[in-house]
């Protein structure tokens, strides 16, 4: 099965190059969900499940701090894997949204290669095999 | 690191990074950029300790090749939007590779970035151009210090 990935990011090319990246890291991006903020991110996890998240901060209407506290929040949502993927580098933002739960910060412009690895990390080395198996529904 | 030389470098990494695109240094020219006359121009502000605007311009043309280069899509002509969008989102990405290389504390901060209409005061003096196989893009920094916002 596909990794089920949902990325949240205003700019829609941004989100087509992070669904690339994710295709050529062998994963089949069938089930892969994107919205522009993370308001809308909040409505997609309240009807899907989703593996992992990518999301960048700045954002309008809802930011990727805000989304981060959300989830945060959230009993069953917080356990959805984190990664931020945002020109931000500042000590106090990464520290905050790793205290948030986010997993991993990757900063733009980025290799394709890091964002691979930050999900081989997250998600098993068979997602690199991409035989990565969805853990949707599981109460893990 | 001086501001110019950490400029010229954040704007190659990431337009080899995610455009796929070797631009280089040459001198910045004195030269009328007006958006109406094919120019697209895009501008960020940053806060912290050195406050500030990025300011780039972008010839149309070579925008969206940029465009379609980073949505993987070469063979397609991006539209106005979607070209729009790109531009925002690499000068987003030129401003924090900026700041990472000009405060290694990394306290600086970063707006959303915008889309300028109207013609612009274009200063050779305090900006960089970049080769593009035979286009340029011109950007310069403007200081709150300056009295330019």
């Amino acid at each position: 099965m596909g990794v089920h990935a949902l990325i949240v990011d205003d700019s829609a090319a941004m989100r087509a190059v992070l669904k690339k990246v994710l295709a050529l890291s062998g994963a089949d991006v069938s089930h892969c969900l994107e919205v522009s903020n993370g308001k809308e991110a909040l409505e997609v996890l309240s009807k899907e499940w989703v593996d992992v998240i990518l999301t960048d901060i700045h954002m309008p209407v809802m930011d990727g701090m805000e989304l981060l506290e959300s989830l945060h929040g959230d009993e069953m949502l917080s356990r959805v894997p984190v990664v931020v993927v945002t020109t931000e580098a500042r000590r106090e933002l990464v520290e905050r949204a790793t205290a948030l739960g986010a997993r991993a910060h990757v900063r733009k412009p980025f290799q394709p290669e890091t964002i691979k690895k930050v999900l081989e990390a997250i998600l098993g080395e068979e997602f690199a095999r991409g035989t990565h198996e969805s853990t949707e529904g599981c109460d893990f | 690191m001086e501001p110019m030389r950490a400029l010229r470098d954040a704007i190659s990494e990431v337009l080899e990074t995610m455009c796929f695109m070797c631009p280089v240094p040459v001198k910045a020219p004195a030269m009328d950029l007006d958006p109406a006359e094919d120019w697209a121009v895009v501008e960020l502000d940053f806060g912290g300790k050195d406050a500030g605007s990025l300011r780039i311009y972008f010839p149309w043309g070579l925008a969206v090749e940029m465009a379609s280069a980073m949505r993987g899509q070469a063979d397609t002509i991006a539209q106005a939007e979607e070209t729009h969008d790109v531009l925002k989102e690499v000068t987003n990405m030129v401003a924090g590779s900026l700041l990472h290389r000009l405060d290694p504390e990394a306290k600086a901060s970063l707006q959303l970035p915008r889309v300028v209409t109207g013609a612009q005061p274009w200063d050779p003096a305090r900006g960089l151009a970049m080769d593009l196989d035979g286009r340029m893009i011109v950007a310069q920094l403007l200081w709150e210090s300056e009295g330019d916002n």
